[in-house]
């Protein structure tokens, strides 16, 4: 037969999994540099970002490896227990705290050394990063947040870090920008001081990206009773801020996710005696009269959930049903927004459970 | 055209095996290739299709025909697609997507791309140079360097017995 034209190759093998590609290399010398092109690998990651079957849940485990399974095949239509969860080696530097996960790649960091690990599982490939930060003043990760931002398509990690200059007992606190693969290494790490408000973070936790700016759910500890904030960092003017939550809400508990485009809160709200779950959401970025109350999560959910557990957004699926992911008990839930109510999509989940796209991204 | 004088015009296309084939202008300007020369007046006698041999181009008109006849509905346009492709064997595939490419079709490109990757999941190395009739151009120690690279990729691949 003909041989294919590179574009053509290149559509086709848009289509295959890591697995397959990594394998096909080893064909011929053409197929291996087509594979291992730039231009290949960003058609694939954008052809895996817009094709549901291609998404999966990630789940890191407190053993060696990582898990992945599909969302819409594996756990759709009662998945229950019976679940084909993929195994992925978790390298040796991936330690300590999960920063977070974006295109395939996965970012943790070692709080004992101040190291960075980003690594891709799926092509079994990492890098470290020494932050250099002076562990005699024991840092404390407060925060953090990893992923690709559309104005430059680069990779950037943000940390929170506290920590005492030896001469007082008054603690400094850091933004940290690192861009992990950055070649100018002038530009790779910024790090400011920020003033007293991140004395206000009292909530360690994953930052959730919209608009260029990444945001944090934090209780006001000045405040007190039931003030909760959001805190933000915004990636280009390098700038940090506040975000009003939506008035007059006594939250419990509350997690911060994207529904449709916007910023939103699951609130564990008190309506009376007893606690529910609320999904809020602010129609219009930055105006804090525009919080809207969307649903309530409390329908039919006694058996499922409780007031008193902690729920974590994972995602929201293709029909607007959102994945839940909760702790103490490590179940990952199903919101049915049509029919009001909870699923069990795996009792043996993580509170860490993210969405997932394998990629060919190299760290 | 078509549209002035109310009825429908009708295309001659040629293969290059010269094959003649009657095809609706309507359906046939699926082809962006096609209805360029349309729009540009070049179709006034024979098209002729060089990159396209008879057969394909068979199949080509006979998608162009069943795809055209239905309503703007993505589910059922894709249904089609999906029967339509579901009984072509790898060969007429393989025709098929340089047929898409050169027609420019990008509805059945992207489907006919789409069939052949899940053909190819999980088949060997041998498979893939088999069936695309690609020489191996590694020595023998690039290619074990290769393999060991990615060695835990050759787990749970499909034998290489089939034909």
């Amino acid at each position: 037969m003909h041989q294919l034209p590179v574009e053509i190759w290149e559509e086709i093998l848009s289509g295959l999994s890591v697995k397959d590609l990594l394998r096909f290399k080893s064909v011929c010398k053409n197929l291996n540099s087509i594979i291992s092109g730039q231009h290949f690998i960003n058609l694939h990651l954008k052809k895996s970002i817009s094709t549901p079957s291609r998404h999966r849940i990630f789940m890191p485990r407190d053993d060696e490896s990582f898990r992945t399974v599909e969302y819409s095949r594996d756990l759709q239509g009662g998945g229950g227990d019976h679940i084909d969860f993929q195994t992925l080696p978790r390298p040796k530097e991936a330690i300590g705290n999960f920063v977070g996960t974006c295109d395939g790649l996965v970012c943790y960091l070692d709080t004992i050394t101040m190291r960075i690990c980003v690594s891709n599982p799926s092509l079994r490939v990492s890098k470290t990063l020494d932050l250099n930060v002076n562990r005699r003043y024991c840092p404390a990760l407060l925060f953090s947040w990893f992923g690709r931002e559309s104005s430059d398509d680069e990779y950037k990690v943000v940390l929170g870090i506290r920590s005492y200059d030896g001469k007082s007992n008054c603690p400094k606190y850091h933004m940290h920008l690192i861009k992990p693969f950055s070649d100018n290494c002038s530009s790779r790490k910024s790090i400011r001081e920020v003033d007293g408000r991140l004395e206000l973070i009292w909530y360690f936790g994953e930052g959730i990206l919209l608009h260029g700016i990444v945001h944090w759910i934090s209780y006001d500890r000045v405040m007190h009773t039931d003030h909760y904030v959001m805190f933000t960092y915004d990636l280009c003017l390098e700038s940090v801020g506040e975000i009003s939550m939506p008035v007059g809400l006594h939250i419990w508990h509350g997690v911060i996710g994207v529904i449709d485009g916007c910023l939103s809160a699951i609130c564990n709200v008190y309506r009376g005696d007893f606690a529910i779950y609320e999904v809020w959401t602010m129609k219009e970025y930055g105006v804090k009269e525009s919080w809207t109350k969307l649903m309530n999560l409390s329908g039919r959910c006694d058996d499922l959930i409780s007031a008193s557990w902690h729920l974590r957004l994972v995602g929201v699926t293709d029909d607007g049903d959102l994945i839940l992911s909760c702790i103490p008990k490590h179940h990952l839930l199903i919101f049915k927004v049509a029919e009001k109510k909870f699923e069990i999509l795996t009792s043996n989940g993580h509170w860490f459970a993210r969405m997932f796209v394998e990629s060919l991204v190299f760290p | 055209m078509a549209a002035e004088t109310g009825t429908p015009t009708t295309l001659t296309l040629k293969s290059n095996d010269d094959e003649l084939f009657s095809v609706a202008e309507s359906a046939a300007i699926l082809s962006v290739t096609i209805r360029n020369m349309v729009e540009d007046g070049c179709a006034g006698g024979v098209i002729p299709l060089d990159n396209v041999d008879g057969k394909t181009l068979a199949s080509v008109i006979t998608y162009m025909n069943g795809i055209s006849a239905i309503p703007a509905d993505e589910e059922k346009k894709k249904s089609y697609r999906d029967k339509f492709l579901s009984d072509k064997d790898f060969e007429t595939l393989a025709d098929m997507v340089l047929a898409a490419n050169y027609l420019n079709m990008s509805c059945l490109m992207d489907a006919v791309s789409a069939k052949i990757a899940q053909v190819m999941e999980k088949k060997s190395v041998g498979w893939v140079r088999r069936k695309f009739g690609i020489e191996n151009d590694y020595t023998p120690e690039e290619e074990a360097a290769v393999k060991e690279e990615h060695k835990w990729t050759f787990e749970g691949v499909e034998t290489d017995d089939d034909n």
